[in-house]
């Protein structure tokens, strides 16, 4: 049995909504969720917009503050933690999000971006930190002479490795990716999903995967979360969830994917 | 060689279009001598990625090309109407009459000024000189026919009070108030939720059975032209590398290009055996590798793929530009 890494215990977001004082109306983001993930675990979570899939990603990485409930990395209360514990867990969880193109600043080496995350945790010396990011740059299949590079002169599918080599120069534990392909091409997703099992594979890294592609999600989880209206509506084993759905919205929304092998009878 | 694509007659007909961008040495070419047919009531799929050329090519249709590119050869003709010889006044007075744009991003399409009954209307008032009673009325009409609720109502919004879904059915509402020939669709399904996306197409297909509408369906996105289109062409690089009826695109892929796109498709149905990506990324239109333009990224290139693909017929009505079609066929 591996260890439990992340738990999310009854984490709820509600905004207010209309701006009267008297009115105490609530919207719901995300309403008492709970999940668990262990070691070298890929979760998928699937929605479509609205369901609260991200605001859910962005609470366990720490950039929300949940109305109620509580999240624990590695036995750690994040949310209960400051100072030199809480740098500790953010060293432990690292984020690749959906626009590469706007999640750097395009005027940053590709050296600069990676050494960032060394710098800020203080680790190696100057030598070691530049062996660690030719390391991670080949790990992520970039040629190491791309660090005198400039990120506006990559391509989305490139950047995005750049982005998950930033990720991972870390050597965290947990992944979380928010919707990390779905700006890209098939051809180039389909590298990039490739690259991300062999990483989480390789460093035994634990990935939580937010997506609203059912195709990409089932690709790449072990077990599937299906988000619906801030609720968690089925959870369960990748291929008994995609197979048997047993909730009837996760039912509805694999029924409306078109498939690719289920071609429409051409009109004659 | 050549193949009567369809014995319907045509709605659109491209032949040999190239459009370049820039000038003398410096041009790029972004479409490269692309041929496509539409035949009345049918809808034809445009598959291709990013960078491929295939909104350049609509947009060459529309008479909408951005500043800078230019067609350098070809026809396009419009139920026989020769639209490349025409004016720009003309090509004007018949876009959103005979053709209309469905665009991706309705929202941004939308003039969020606007109430939304009476931007559905506009087209009547301005290519049919319809009094405004009488478009506002069809309007709600329209609106009625895409599903939305409360039309009557919904008309006196605006863009922004509407979702996503329904901002996409009131700009295919939109579309289709003037009857046009030709319905050129741009992704208009890649910003909706898979839900919503069923409804559109759904929408999209009534459209054609009710009114014998020609639809040219551009996407990137394999599920939704298998589900939608009766005959697809697939253009990597400018280029349009093969094309066919959707069934034989689909059971019978025979460009290598094809097969690495439906290979590199997640799926949410059969053998959990992982994607085969394609290696490599689309080159840019000045470093295309000389004859056949997916050779640095195919597996199955040989020497002579540096000469110019030719067409090579592989089934009815399907066409293949690899010259390998014949001994990698049926590998598939």
């Amino acid at each position: 049995m591996t260890d439990l890494l992340l738990e999310v215990e009854n984490a709820t977001k509600a905004y207010r909504v209309g701006n009267h004082i008297f009115n105490k109306k609530q919207f719901m983001a995300v309403n008492d969720v709970s999940l668990t993930l262990r070691a070298g675990q890929t979760l998928g979570i699937v929605g479509e917009s609205g369901s609260g899939k991200s605001t859910l990603l962005r609470m366990i990485l720490g950039l929300i503050k949940p109305t109620s409930g509580n999240i624990y990395v590695r036995k750690k209360n994040i949310w209960r933690s400051s100072g030199r514990d809480l740098l500790a867990i953010r060293r432990q969880m690292q984020a690749v999000f959906q626009d590469p193109a706007s999640s750097f600043n395009p005027r940053q080496s590709v050296a600069t971006v990676l050494l960032a995350p060394l710098e800020v945790h203080n680790i190696g010396d100057k030598k070691m930190r530049m062996m660690k990011v030719a390391e991670t740059l080949e790990l992520v299949g970039l040629p190491t002479n791309y660090m005198d590079r400039y990120l506006h002169q990559l391509s989305g599918g490139q950047r995005q490795r750049v982005a998950i080599a930033r990720a991972i120069i870390l050597r965290p534990s947990l992944l979380l990716a928010d919707e990390p392909t779905s700006a890209l091409d098939v051809s180039v997703q389909a590298q990039i999903l490739a690259l991300l099992k062999t990483i989480n594979r390789e460093l035994g890294l634990a990935c939580v995967f937010v997506s609203h592609n059912l195709g990409v999600v089932r690709t790449i989880a072990d077990r599937v979360a299906v988000m619906r209206s801030g609720v968690i509506v089925e959870t369960g084993q990748t291929q008994e969830v995609f197979d048997q759905p047993k909730n009837a919205y996760t039912q509805a929304l694999l029924s409306a994917v078109p498939d690719p092998s289920k071609i429409h009878m051409a009109r004659v | 060689m050549k193949i009567e694509a369809n014995k319907r007659s045509s709605t659109l007909e491209i032949e040999n279009l190239s459009v370049a961008f820039g000038q003398g040495s410096k041009s790029a070419v972004v479409v490269d001598n692309i041929s496509l047919k539409i035949g009345k009531g049918e809808i034809v799929g445009l598959i291709g990625e990013s960078g491929s050329g295939k909104t350049v090519a609509s947009l060459a249709v529309l008479g909408m090309l951005p500043r800078g590119a230019k067609v350098v050869q070809g026809s396009i003709k419009l139920t026989n109407d020769p639209l490349l010889e025409r004016t720009d006044d003309y090509r004007r007075s018949i876009r959103g009459d005979r053709i209309a744009l469905i665009p991706q991003d309705a929202l941004r399409s939308l003039n969020p000024t606007g109430k939304v009954g009476y931007q559905v209307g506009e087209p009547l008032n301005l290519h049919r000189s319809a009094s405004w009673a009488f478009a506002r009325s069809k309007a709600i009409e329209l609106l009625r026919s895409v599903n939305l609720s409360d039309p009557e109502l919904r008309s006196e919004e605006y863009p922004h009070q509407f979702s996503g879904g329904m901002q996409q059915r009131a700009m295919i509402a939109m579309g289709l108030s003037t009857e046009p020939e030709l319905l050129i669709a741009d992704e208009p399904t890649t910003a909706l939720d898979v839900t919503v996306q069923a409804q559109v197409l759904d929408l999209l297909r009534a459209v054609r059975d009710q009114h014998d509408t020609s639809i040219l369906f551009i996407t990137h996105d394999l599920g939704v032209v298998a589900n939608l289109c009766d005959r697809v062409y697939v253009m990597y690089s400018g280029a349009i590398v093969e094309e066919g009826p959707v069934d034989q695109i689909f059971s019978n892929p025979s460009h290598p290009y094809t097969q690495g796109l439906l290979d590199a498709t997640p799926r949410i149905h059969g053998a959990m055996t992982g994607l085969t990506p394609i290696p490599g990324q689309i080159p840019l239109p000045n470093k295309r590798p000389v004859g056949c333009r997916f050779s640095d990224r195919c597996l199955f290139a040989l020497p002579q793929c540096a000469s110019t693909p030719k067409p090579i017929t592989v089934g009815d009505n399907h066409i293949s530009y690899c010259l390998r079609v014949k001994e990698l066929g049926g590998s598939s």
